[in-house]
C-alpha cells in the first residue's frame, strides 16, 4: 500500500468516525453539540505529516489523485442537489415555509464529508483496480 | 475494468536484461515500483513519455515492448 492509499484510508476512517459520532450524539445532546464532532475530519489535514515519504507522486499517482478529486466533487454536487431538492420537497409540502438556519452549516459539514469520503473511496478503488490511461 | 487495447512485454524484457528488478526499472523510468507492478499487471497504460522512457531503459523501440490491439 503506498502513501496515498494509506492517506485515503486514514481520511475515510475519520469520516466514518465523525459520521457515527454525530449520529450517536445528536439524540443525546442536540444538533449544535453533535455538529462539533464534524471537526474530527479536520485531523485528516495531518495525513501528509503522518504518512511521510521521500518519493514525489509519479504520473500514475497524479492521474489517480486527479480522478479522485473530479469524482469527489461530482458525487458532492449530486448529493448537494438531492439534499437541497429533497429538503425543499419534504418541508414545503408539509407547510414549512422556511428552512431552519441550523440546516445551513450542516449542509457545509455534510458536503465536506461527502467530498472527502468520495475522494478517498475513489483513490482506494483506482489503486486496487487500475486507473487506465496516464497523462498525455 | 474494460480490457486495455495496449498490452506490454515489460516483464519479459526485464528478465531478458539480466533479470532487472522492478525497482531498478522504476528508477530508470522515473516512476515508483508500484507503477511498474501496475504496468506489468495490465492495470495501467503509461503515458507516451513513460512508454518512451521504458523503451529507452531496455534499449529497445516502443513497438517491441508495447502492442496495440484493435
Amino acid at each position: 500500500m503506498n502513501r496515498y492509499e494509506k492517506m485515503a484510508w486514514f481520511t475515510l476512517t475519520l469520516c466514518a468516525i465523525a459520521t457515527i459520532a454525530f449520529l450517536v450524539v445528536i439524540p443525546l445532546a442536540g444538533y449544535p453539540v453533535a455538529s462539533a464532532l464534524f471537526g474530527i475530519v479536520g485531523f485528516g489535514g495531518l495525513a501528509p505529516l503522518v504518512f511521510k515519504e521521500r518519493e514525489k507522486p509519479d504520473e500514475r499517482d497524479r492521474t489517480i489523485l486527479r480522478s479522485a478529486q473530479r469524482n469527489g466533487f461530482g458525487v458532492f454536487w449530486l448529493c448537494f442537489v438531492l439534499a437541497n431538492i429533497g429538503t425543499w420537497g419534504w418541508l414545503y409540502y408539509r407547510g414549512v415555509p422556511t428552512v431552519p438556519i441550523e440546516v445551513l452549516p450542516g449542509m457545509v459539514f455534510g458536503g465536506m464529508i461527502v467530498v472527502i469520503a468520495a475522494q478517498s473511496i475513489v483513490t482506494i478503488v483506482l489503486y486496487r483496480r487500475g486507473v487506465g490511461h496516464g497523462e498525455i | 475494468m474494460a480490457k486495455s487495447e495496449i498490452t506490454n512485454r515489460i516483464r519479459r524484457f526485464r528478465f531478458d536484461h539480466g533479470e532487472m528488478t522492478q525497482e531498478e526499472l522504476a528508477k530508470r523510468s522515473g516512476v515508483t515500483r508500484q507503477t511498474i507492478i501496475a504496468l506489468e499487471a495490465g492495470k495501467y497504460v503509461p503515458s507516451l513519455g513513460l512508454a518512451f522512457r521504458i523503451a529507452r531503459a531496455f534499449g529497445a523501440s516502443i513497438e517491441e515492448i508495447f502492442t496495440f490491439r484493435e
